[in-house]
């Protein structure tokens, strides 16, 4: 004991079990890294036993895993009461009032917690597929956690809440304006202020972990953060897609995306399904938020393969395109192998969307061209590699992007479903995802088709 | 052989009781009667059955697939049609009669749950979670008594029975994410989330019973679970409330 220190709950761990006896992390698997440098959570196995104080977890299931509590004579957990799934009529629950009810009615929060009291068992579960996240919080650690991802807490761990302070304000006038809050209006707070204790979330599809460096910054889409160190800062950014013609009018608010700026230092957890972005109206105000616009460039249009037009890029580039036909690309592979949700595809050694473009225009002859980058299609996500700032095309698919990096794809909102990548012939690899599972397909291409 | 559940794992038990179903293996066959039926996917799987000549299958209509063009379709009768519109059950059950092929599936993730039924078995199962049933296979609905029961017992007015009489017959749920099922002794209780339900035993009383909570504003809402007395078989599921696609 006390050899091994498990790399996903960053506790002193037991490196002879299956498991992380704190977090339940499979000890025996290989960590598995994107070439952004996200990590993959791995989900908890099915039955595996988490320790805590004289109690123990065990979590069954993988698709909508429960929690089933043994809770000890003098322990107890606490939990928003719709979680509960099954109990022993030995459990005894009470109810933990909570300060502030009115606001945490008014922003859809649940306004009474439950605590359930040992001797017994008692099970819990979350309503989405997804995967449970077992953070080990040790004395004095804190952590912000989004709303709506909580599962329970063990008694030692103490609950808070507080603004998230990310907001903007819509609407033509005074009269008819509309706030939005889109990491929610609060955010939880949980700090382990007497002695350890263990958090437990749900997430929805996969979770992906990344460590930022102090300064290092990331842009994510705003419901698909889990989790958060308290040294994390967040603000609102927009960006606005060029456009040009009649439509630059609407580029002011219509076009634009809003994500939330992550600077480090510390560490993010996000998940691969996250809510639809609200639609766009003006903005009126809004909290602290950085802004980006982007430029148009000459432009002309390029046939793809099959010869229809697929891309308009700047036409200094036009005369590196052999004969106008891109070159083929390398196997794309995806990085996330689980099968809830699609997200992260990523191709060896660049970024997809680094990828898509260099395919589309020779990537290489790119570098060094920032003020020329190819007309957007909608549902995509292009860059040229190296740029110091992430496009975010899209306003139907879901997208998380890191700063000057690699930005990655999540389809929203995938219910569940499964990513393949099919090759087709002298073009490119498309993606295809299915929602609902085995039926039904719908999909993106990795080249804006 | 007669539920597809893999014979090399181990079975799955928590330290409470809970015994997790049998994650049926991608394309699974297994036989019943002189039919066979496939379990392909794992996300919402899918059952297709390979009708013989002799036998058929009832099911919701509107969790049809695909089908062969040959197998024919006929409505069961099921009585209650007022009672059962009233509870939002579906009006007709339709059947399917070999020879041919035909798929179901419902549009959730969740796993099939496989129910051989013997002679003289009855099952009671939550209203939408039948996925189908043979055609030995008896099918009736029970309303659920008490007004406890249903205004807090989250499982509507009535649910689906499925009894048989001297023939086997195979019974085929969707339960939505995980399905735990467990064993009661005689006069053994467990409080479930009523929304949690998937199938008992009809042996198994079930009742609304109020927790010592207050929810909502002001505490203006009870908190009710459903109390099952054992003896018999208690199946639930972990995602208790169904979603759409989300779009």
């Amino acid at each position: 004991m006390n050899t091994y220190v498990c790399r996903y709950c960053r506790q002193p761990s037991d490196p002879s079990q299956q498991t992380c006896p704190l977090c339940g992390a499979p000890v025996d698997i290989k960590e598995s890294v994107s070439d952004s440098g996200w990590v993959e959570q791995p989900p908890i196995r099915d039955m595996a036993k988490l320790q805590f104080g004289q109690s123990h977890c065990q979590i069954e299931g993988t698709r909508v895993p429960t929690a089933d509590f043994n809770l000890a004579q003098v322990e107890k957990i606490y939990f928003s009461h719709h979680v509960m799934l099954w109990s022993d009529p030995a459990v005894r629950l009470e109810n933990m009032s909570l300060r502030g009810g009115w606001k945490r009615a008014m922003a859809g929060l649940p306004l009474i917690m439950v605590e359930a009291h040992g001797p017994g068992h008692i099970g819990l579960s979350d309503n989405h597929a997804g995967e449970v996240i077992a953070l080990p919080m040790q004395h004095g650690q804190s952590m912000w956690v989004k709303e709506h991802r909580f599962l329970c807490a063990t008694g030692n761990i103490h609950y808070d809440w507080g603004s998230t302070d990310v907001w903007y304000v819509t609407g033509e006038d005074q009269d008819h304006e509309e706030w939005h809050y889109p990491m929610g209006q609060y955010g939880d707070i949980f700090s382990a202020t007497d002695r350890a204790g263990l958090l437990l979330l749900h997430a929805q599809g996969n979770v992906f972990i990344r460590d930022l460096r102090q300064g290092e910054s990331l842009l994510v889409q705003p419901g698909s953060l889990v989790y958060r160190d308290m040294s994390v800062r967040v603000h609102l950014h927009m960006e606005y897609p060029r456009s040009r013609g009649f439509l630059f009018w609407r580029n002011s608010w219509e076009y634009r995306n809003v994500f939330v700026r992550l600077v480090g230092p510390g560490r993010v957890a996000v998940q691969s399904i996250f809510e639809r972005p609200e639609d766009m109206e003006q903005m009126r105000r809004h909290s602290y938020a950085t802004r980006h616009h982007w430029l148009w460039a000459r432009s002309r249009a390029v046939c793809a393969p099959d010869g229809k037009r697929r891309h308009r890029i700047g036409r200094a580039n036009r005369s590196h395109l052999p004969g106008g036909r891109p070159p083929v690309p390398p196997d794309v592979r995806a990085s996330a192998r689980t099968a809830r949700s699609a997200s992260a595809c990523s191709v060896p050694g660049r970024g997809l969307a680094g990828e898509c473009l260099g395919w589309h225009a020779d990537g290489d002859r790119w570098r060094g061209q920032s003020k020329l980058r190819p007309f957007l299609p909608m549902s995509l996500i292009l860059y040229p590699q190296g740029t110091p700032e992430v496009w975010t095309g899209s306003r139907n698919t879901g997208a998380s992007a890191t700063h000057g990096g690699r930005p990655s794809l999540s389809r929203r909102p995938l219910w569940t479903g499964r990513t393949r990548a099919v090759p087709m012939p002298g073009f490119s690899s498309y993606r295809s995802i299915t929602r609902d599972g085995c039926t039904g397909t719908s999909g993106w291409s990795a080249t804006g088709c | 052989m007669t539920c597809g559940a893999p014979l090399d794992v181990r079975d799955k038990v928590s330290d409470s009781g809970w015994r997790e179903a049998p994650r049926l293996r991608d394309m699974t066959e297994f036989r019943f009667s002189g039919s066979t039926c496939q379990v392909e996917g794992e996300l919402v799987p899918v059952a297709e059955i390979a009708l013989s000549p002799q036998d058929g299958v009832y099911f919701e209509h509107h969790v049809l697939l695909w089908k062969d063009e040959s197998v024919p379709l006929s409505a069961l009768p099921t009585g209650g049609g007022m009672k059962r519109t009233i509870g939002g059950m579906p009006h007709i059950v339709t059947v399917a009669n070999g020879p041919g092929r035909i798929a179901f599936s419902r549009d959730a993730p969740g796993e099939v749950v496989v129910l051989p039924l013997h002679p003289g078995m009855e099952i009671d199962a939550r209203e939408h979670a039948f996925l189908l049933a043979s055609h030995s296979i008896q099918y009736s609905f029970i309303r659920i008594k008490g007004l406890a029961n249903l205004l807090h017992g989250g499982n509507g007015m009535f649910m689906d029975r499925f009894v048989t009489a001297q023939q086997p017959g195979l019974l085929l749920l969707h339960g939505n994410g995980d399905v735990l099922q467990r064993t009661l002794r005689p006069g053994e209780k467990i409080l479930v989330e009523p929304g949690g339900f998937l199938y008992k035993d009809s042996t198994v009383g079930m009742q609304a019973v109020q927790m010592p909570l207050r929810t909502g504003i002001f505490g203006r809402h009870g908190m009710y679970l459903a109390e099952m007395t054992g003896p018999g078989r208690v199946g639930i599921q972990s995602m208790y409330h169904h979603h759409g696609s989300g779009e």
